[in-house]
């Protein structure tokens, strides 16, 4: 039940929420997570979280970048770098952690999830809010997430969130 | 992990689907399942056992809400009462049509909690 999940993160609020709760459902469920970090280039900015993967010695990042003219081709992009990645690494659960409105509020709610869905028949998760407050103000833009085979298995009892 | 998981389900396979992985997942955290059933007239009894069964596959304690209101509606207002958790919603209408029907993306843009599209 939900054992590889992908987690799919930009750099706001709802991927910190999604890190946290992707983090306490591997931890519950023995499931191992696979990250991949989605950011919009297409204004020269860049905005990270950090979640301490990388220090933690694991695999390199699965960095995902979108830089489409317009929203509905970012939007498309993001959707296909979700879909190809869940099928690449055998997800049979998909957590998004994104923020609507960095990518447009109305088009994401009915544009990426739906076409998200129509893309993959993986399950699609959409995180609580309220995780956000778990994680300590100031704690996150340090620096790229890392991502990769982040296993919060029994191998792994120190919890992924130590040091966030 | 979670306590209260509340499902929105229907005649549909993607409901039949949803009440089996919201059983799952409650079973999983010692919780219970709470399953909505929308209705405009009489509650759908055959239906509400039909799911009650399914659900039942799993160790889990099960309630059942039948509402009558719109789906959404219903669905959003019995996680509110509940404190839901998680709730868990088919992707697809009764017609098996690949585009997210609007229930999800309704429920998705009303609760604070987690939403779990299958």
């Amino acid at each position: 039940m939900y054992r590889k999940i992908l987690v799919a993160l930009d750099g706001s609020d709802a991927a910190r929420a999604a890190f946290v709760f992707a983090s306490d459902w591997a931890r519950h469920f023995d499931s191992v997570l696979w990250f991949i970090q989605l950011t919009d280039e297409s204004h020269g900015t860049r905005r990270e979280i950090v979640t301490d993967v990388s220090r933690r010695g694991r695999q390199v990042a699965n960095h995902f970048s979108v830089r489409g003219a317009t929203r509905g081709q970012r939007n498309q992009q993001l959707v296909s770098g979700i879909a190809e990645a869940a099928l690449t690494f055998g997800a049979d659960m998909i957590i998004v952690g994104l923020d609507g409105r960095r990518l447009g509020r109305a088009r994401f709610a009915q544009s990426v999830r739906e076409q998200l869905t129509a893309a993959t028949n993986v399950p699609v998760l959409m995180a609580p809010k309220h995780c956000v407050a778990r994680i300590p103000a100031g704690a996150h833009r340090q620096s790229a997430i890392a991502l990769g085979p982040a296993s919060c298995g029994p191998e792994q009892t120190d919890p992924l969130l130590a040091h966030v | 992990m979670f306590d209260n998981v509340v499902v929105g389900a229907s005649g549909s396979g993607s409901g039949a689907r949803a009440v089996r992985r919201a059983a799952e997942l409650a079973g999983a955290s010692g919780g219970t399942v709470h399953i909505v059933t929308a209705f405009e007239e009489e509650p759908e009894e055959a239906l509400l056992a039909q799911l009650r069964s399914l659900a039942s596959q799993t160790q889990v304690r099960i309630r059942s809400h039948p509402v009558r209101s719109d789906p959404v509606d219903a669905i959003t207002r019995v996680a509110a009462q509940e404190q839901a958790d998680l709730i868990v919603v088919g992707s697809h209408d009764a017609g098996g049509s690949r585009r997210l029907s609007s229930v999800p993306q309704g429920v998705m843009d009303r609760v604070e909690c987690a939403v779990l599209v299958v």
